[in-house]
């Protein structure tokens, strides 16, 4: 009797503490933190006015921070690698550009060709960054500056500095980001199944896996026989293509294309990561952190202005934000020793 | 019977006139002075820098080893010296370490079976007796005997034929040290051919059944039986007895 009450006792001990450790692990995890960063922001923004949390206005501001997770998550996979993709912003005003004449000029063209177009020239685009990168070896923060530059110039020239119009473009062009499906926009729509491909991406292919290998250890990674270049290659290519994908949706759902469109939109973008726990060193990140920091900045950019902040006071708390998870990222890093005692095993 | 062989081999500024060969079941020791050339030797073997001329054969048909990836293929693999900085992915959990570079197997049609892999990782772990809390936890977590352990793992996960040990226990405990030569022994007995580059003499002179010795980027002497000698070596390395 006394043996088994031990027993019992023992196991009642084993439990709180599985689960006292579990409890850690989540809160202790990036995404859940950030996930409740983000939850009380909506319940602090809901106090001072109630009709942000209804549903539709909640769908409206995922809608809204739809661009900017989708560039998120291609600028993650290539923070991943230990680069950086500075011309997304650029590129996705380009595809935009040529898209929006594509559809003045040919008024016929279906917009899947468009959708397509649009992908296709992102990713020829972010190819030539990687190729940059991958065989001639120029530091990426070097090469995306300046096809930044180059990919900005293109669109003045293609289009002479001109707008191309609402009323230049055909209703076709204009509606599919609009058109909703189960009570949600096909921008929030590309979003979510970005999101999913690129989760499986990243956690279930030998693709994921090597961009995770080469930003953790590039050295390593080439012994196992991973090609380092080849890797940041791909990386490339993805972020551009859903530039690409962007640059269409962005000048369909604003109705109009110009030079300027999302001037300064690549420091948003990467800062969505960094906010999202991507270290700038590589190797660590997830396409979940890349998501919440998205709507993270989605949610201040959105609430901020209901409740009567001034814009320049968003510009500091999304600066303050990302200082704030930089520290965090450096302290978490600091934090944890080796395991080397047998009872600080089971804890791992 | 000789199951590798090297054939006059060089690049441009690291080595001249390499020629060995290895049977299986051999352990074929490295010996000279830091900077002789030999870890240079080992990295071009497995692909990393390029060669300029030179004949790789293995089991007789000659290879082409132009990467990292072409060597593993061929079943050649590299445990690198400095496993902080070469081996081990310090970010990554303990099982994706040892399937990276078997993820050809791991994988169907570029998607990762979680099974098969979890599958490969614990056989793996086990043969290096390594005693882990789980599979899930990060590489960083694990003492430098460890972490060494797993990249051994990682590399006898790929089934190789010719396993290329640089300095294997340079800077590990002592308890794993002795695991590590053990270890190395049971894969020479499993018919595998062993190159171990040692700097340390009681370690070349205990495994090796044949030691070569480099100086300055060329094959000074190549020492069985009971030439092996700790002074014999230690000449030849220096180049006090030069007779070729």
């Amino acid at each position: 009797m006394n043996s088994s009450l031990k027993h019992w006792f023992n196991m009642q001990q084993e439990l709180t503490r599985k689960a006292k450790y579990m409890l850690k692990r989540l809160v202790t995890s990036r995404e859940a933190l950030l996930m409740l960063i983000i939850l009380v922001l909506i319940g602090l923004v809901a106090i001072r006015f109630p009709r942000f949390i209804t549903l539709s206005n909640l769908a409206g501001v995922f809608n809204d921070t739809s661009p900017l997770i989708l560039l998120a998550i291609g600028q993650m996979i290539v923070i991943l690698t230990k680069c950086i993709d500075l011309s997304v912003a650029a590129n996705l005003a380009l595809t935009g550009m040529v898209v929006a004449m594509i559809n003045v000029a040919a008024p016929g063209v279906p917009v899947v060709v468009i959708i397509i177009v649009a992908v296709g020239l992102g990713a020829v685009m972010g190819a030539f960054n990687g190729l940059l990168v991958w065989k001639l070896d120029i530091p990426p923060i070097v090469v995306t500056l300046g096809t930044m530059t180059i990919f900005r110039g293109i669109v003045f020239l293609i289009s002479n500095g001109k707008w191309v119009n609402s009323h230049e473009m055909t209703q076709a062009f204009k509606a599919f980001p609009r058109y909703e499906l189960f009570g949600l926009p096909m921008m929030s729509w590309t979003a979510i199944i970005a999101v999913i491909i690129f989760f499986i991406v990243m956690t279930r292919t030998t693709l994921g896996r090597s961009f995770y290998a080469v930003g953790g250890n590039p050295h390593a990674a080439t012994y196992a026989g991973i090609n380092v270049g080849r890797s940041q290659f791909w990386a490339f290519t993805i972020s551009g293509a859903l530039a690409g994908l962007t640059g269409y949706l962005w000048v369909s759902r604003y109705a109009v294309a110009y030079v300027n469109v999302a001037g300064g939109f690549e420091l948003d973008v990467v800062a969505a990561c960094v906010i999202g726990g991507i270290s700038i060193a590589g190797g660590i990140g997830s396409v979940g952190g890349a998501l919440l920091g998205a709507l993270f900045l989605g949610v201040i950019k959105n609430a901020l202005p209901v409740i009567n902040v001034s814009p320049f006071w968003q510009l500091a708390i999304s600066g303050s934000a990302i200082i704030i998870a930089v520290a965090l990222n450096a302290r978490s890093n600091r934090n944890h020793g080796r395991i080397i005692l047998k009872s600080a095993e089971n804890t791992q | 019977m000789k199951f590798f062989q090297l054939k006059t081999i060089l690049t441009a500024t690291e080595f001249a006139d390499i020629s060995f060969s290895l049977r299986k079941g051999e352990i074929l020791g490295f010996y000279g002075l830091v900077g002789a050339g030999r870890s240079e030797l080992m990295q071009a073997l497995f692909g990393i820098t390029k060669l300029i001329s030179g004949i790789i054969r293995i089991d007789g048909d000659e290879v082409v080893i132009g990467s990292p990836a072409d060597a593993v293929s061929n079943g050649i693999v590299y445990v690198p010296e400095d496993r902080g900085k070469q081996g081990a992915i310090t970010d990554l959990p303990i099982f994706q370490n040892i399937t990276l570079p078997s993820l050809d197997r791991t994988s169907k049609n570029g998607f990762i079976r979680l099974a098969e892999e979890f599958k490969l990782a614990r056989k793996y772990t086990k043969r290096i007796d390594l005693r882990a809390a789980s599979l899930d936890t990060n590489v960083e977590n694990l003492s430098g005997g460890n972490q060494q352990k797993i990249v051994i793992a990682k590399w006898l996960a790929t089934q190789p034929k010719v396993i290329i040990m640089d300095e294997p226990t340079k800077g590990i405990d002592i308890g794993s040290k002795a695991a590590v030569h053990e270890f190395m022994a049971e894969l020479a007995d499993q018919g595998l051919a062993v190159i171990m580059v040692s700097s340390e003499i009681p370690e070349i002179l205990g495994m090796s059944n044949r030691v070569i010795v480099m100086r300055e980027g060329r094959i000074v002497s190549e020492l069985t039986g009971n030439e092996l000698k700790p002074e014999t070596l230690v000449q030849y390395a220096a180049g006090i007895n030069e007779k070729g």
